[in-house]
């Protein structure tokens, strides 16, 4: 038992897992409830993770690959439904297919089509692309899922881990060869905020609406990814130098362009705040094995009434800030508010279509309205040596939204730190900001697009 | 390396820098990419193209415009030793060059183009009213529906413009403009024709049209907005 009240798990709520006479079914966790009600063919909800072999990418194989590892994961394998009351997953009745690669990610992928899978696995040459739904996963159960396919995939090749996967450091490799084959546990499905919900807290403050980026597309279906790539120790120099960590100092120099764009938009907007919201792995804070969502978020703002800020006060401003809300307590108040709505009586006998409408209404106004853009970094990426020889790069891409139009994310793999912006908008300003920034603090940046060089 | 001289990042193999669009040093060095604009921002010779390429266009139609108002005007006095029928077509060839020159050459000269597209049609009427002796219709009748028609294309015009969301409020707001337009109509044949007003067909016509218009407008503000059906119908 602890502070917020484990002692009475309900377990109706943990479990997602639920079976009837007609099969199994899921039911959503608590972030991803709101999902289906904000997606559509734009704003997809997907995010990617890709990674590029040594070798030209074999189908064959990879499918094989695939269907070992939804059938050792098979809560992946799901497909979105409509109940009367809530949304549910079924799952699909055949094993996903394999797509070859598109120029522009995450687009044209609605997961309220009837049938569409929650997931989807692309290729091209030596990449092997996921792309999946935040309504299914966050970035640590995608990282799972692919990196497990990635080991599948390897060993079929006839690659030998040299470690036992799914245990220790590679717990989050799930393989089914020979004694590392097993079934899926609850734990891997369940509803971790459900788990850890804390009852009786009070609500987070609400925040004003943040300043958005101009609202220019790109052509409908056209989703840009300018990456960055920096070594990961000189950025960690950089970061330890002024003493903040990776992403204080990311998020310093994201929020530093924007307050470039606030202050060169003319007339000024109306929105005073710039806000950079830092998702943020809970399973940090609240143990969990969970592959379903369990992240919420940071939100680090500046006031541009106030001026514009020199470069080492948003870096130190940054850090400050992020050390008053990342912690248990702070966290598990958005906890409190966002678990506890689910659990509440009258929202539960309210239809699904109501719940439609309320859904949009908040994400519009307690959302995404709040944040100017997301920066998600996912972290050093390991594999078992065996297979990190085999594999050039890694790369995760942002999911896109029409209400922000750029976000970043970033990750690091070897000592490559690799930052994705993807956008929605035509306007180049925010990335361009971003890298001539991180040039001016001394850090070598290489910078590629790759939907350019395709044409 | 390459690195973009503006941004001052390294750009690899890139023909331009994907954040400012500067062109790769290196790679203009070695290939003399100086025709090779392929980016969607290096849109100033692209405009140049289009520009010349709709020049072209208004001066072959010019052209063909021209050559067949000769030969109308010659067998018209070949035929009647003096111009008659062929007036109409001529006067309508006319109309249609000065359109064209509207929308093929004006297009940067929004004003201009605008105004020679709206007094266009009008000058078409007053100008066969004038052939035919015609003025009192072409003058009380034609020219007044003229500018009412395009006074509702403006203003449905402006209303799609300023729409955030397009759905069926633009189908609403057609059938508003019809239901005016069938109202004007009324009005003006009646006034021309027997000096006075009254509504016999017109206002059956702005019930039925009316009541779908704020069926639509229920639907987009009030119903799709709000669900999923949005989405269905999005386009």
């Amino acid at each position: 038992m602890n502070r917020y009240g484990q002692n009475t798990i309900d377990h109706r709520f943990v479990h997602t897992r639920r079976e009837d006479n007609a099969g199994e079914w899921y039911a959503l966790d608590n972030a991803a409830t709101i999902m289906p009600a904000v997606t559509d063919n734009v704003s997809t909800g997907l995010f990617r993770l890709e990674a590029e072999l040594d070798e030209p990418i074999e189908a064959e194989n990879l499918k094989k690959a695939l269907a070992i590892t939804v059938n050792r994961m098979p809560y992946f394998n799901v497909t979105l439904r409509r109940g009367f009351f809530w949304y549910y997953f079924e799952p699909c009745k055949t094993m996903p297919s394999l797509f070859l690669d598109l120029r522009f990610p995450c687009q044209k992928w609605n997961i309220n089509r009837r049938g569409t899978p929650m997931f989807r696995i692309l290729w091209e040459q030596h990449r092997i692309s996921g792309e999946f739904s935040h309504a299914l996963t966050d970035g640590t159960g995608g990282i799972a899922f692919f990196k497990s396919l990635l080991a599948n995939y390897l060993m079929l090749k006839g690659v030998d881990p040299g470690v036992q996967l799914g245990k220790g450091e590679w717990r989050d490799i799930i393989v089914s060869f020979g004694d590392m084959s097993g079934s899926a546990t609850s734990e891997e499905f369940e509803d971790a905020y459900q788990r850890y919900f804390p009852n009786g807290l009070p609500f987070p403050d609400l925040r004003p609406h943040a300043f958005h980026l101009s609202k220019t597309c790109l052509p409908k279906g056209q989703y840009r990814v300018i990456s960055g790539k920096l070594l990961t120790s000189e950025v960690i120099a950089e970061a330890h130098r002024r003493n903040v960590s990776l992403t204080e100092l990311m998020t310093a120099v994201y929020l530093d362009a924007l307050q470039h764009l606030w202050h060169a938009t003319k007339p000024h907007p109306r929105e005073p705040y710039i806000s950079v919201e830092i998702p943020i792995n809970l399973r940090q804070l609240f143990p969990s094995c969970t592959f379903r969502n369990f992240s919420l978020f940071v939100l680090i703002s500046e006031d541009m009434r106030l001026g514009m800020r020199d470069f080492d006060e948003l870096v130190s401003r940054t850090h400050y800030q992020m050390k008053l809300e990342y912690d248990r307590m702070s966290i598990a108040r958005h906890l409190c508010r966002n678990a506890g709505s689910a659990r509440n009586l009258a929202v539960r006998l309210v239809p699904l279509r109501v719940k439609d409408f309320f859904a949009k209404v908040f994400f519009s106004k307690f959302g995404e309205s709040m944040l100017s853009g997301f920066i998600s970094n996912i972290g050093q990426l390991k594999m078992p040596p065996a297979f990190a020889s085999h594999i050039l790069s890694f790369g995760f891409v942002p999911a896109p939204s029409m209400a922000t139009m750029t976000n970043a994310s970033m990750l690091s793999w070897n000592n490559d730190l690799v930052i994705n912006f993807g956008s929605l908008s035509q306007s180049r300003d925010l990335e361009q900001l971003f890298f001539r920034r991180l040039r001016s603090i001394g850090l070598n940046v290489s910078v590629s697009c790759r939907s350019d060089n395709e044409i | 390396m390459s690195y973009c001289p503006d941004c001052g990042v390294e750009i690899g193999d890139s023909k331009r820098c994907p954040l400012c669009g500067a062109l790769n040093p290196k790679a203009c060095e070695e290939k003399n990419l100086v025709s090779d604009s392929i980016d969607d921002r290096t849109s100033s010779k692209e405009e140049i193209c289009s520009a010349e390429k709709r020049t072209t266009v208004w001066e072959v139609l010019s052209v063909a415009l021209a050559i067949a108002i000769l030969v109308l005007g010659a067998i018209d006095l070949f035929e009647s030793r003096r111009f008659s029928w062929s007036l109409y077509p001529v006067v309508s060839i006319l109309f249609l060059w000065v359109e064209l020159t509207a929308f093929l050459i004006l297009k940067k000269r929004t004003v201009l183009r605008i105004l020679v597209s709206v007094l266009g049609p009008p000058l078409l009427f007053v100008t066969i009213g004038y052939i035919s002796d015609g003025q009192r219709w072409a003058l009380g009748l034609a020219v007044p529906i003229i500018a009412i028609v395009e006074s509702i294309i403006g203003l449905v015009y402006l209303l799609f413009e300023k729409s955030k969301q397009k759905g069926l409020n633009l189908i609403a707001y057609m059938t508003v403009a019809i239901a005016l337009l069938c109202f004007c109509l009324e009005v003006l044949i009646d006034l021309f024709v027997n000096g006075v007003v009254v509504l016999q067909w017109s206002p059956i016509c702005a019930i039925a049209l009316l009541s779908i218009a704020a069926f639509f407008l229920y639907l987009h503000f009030r119903v799709f907005k709000n669900t999923d059906l949005h989405r269905i119908f999005h386009f």
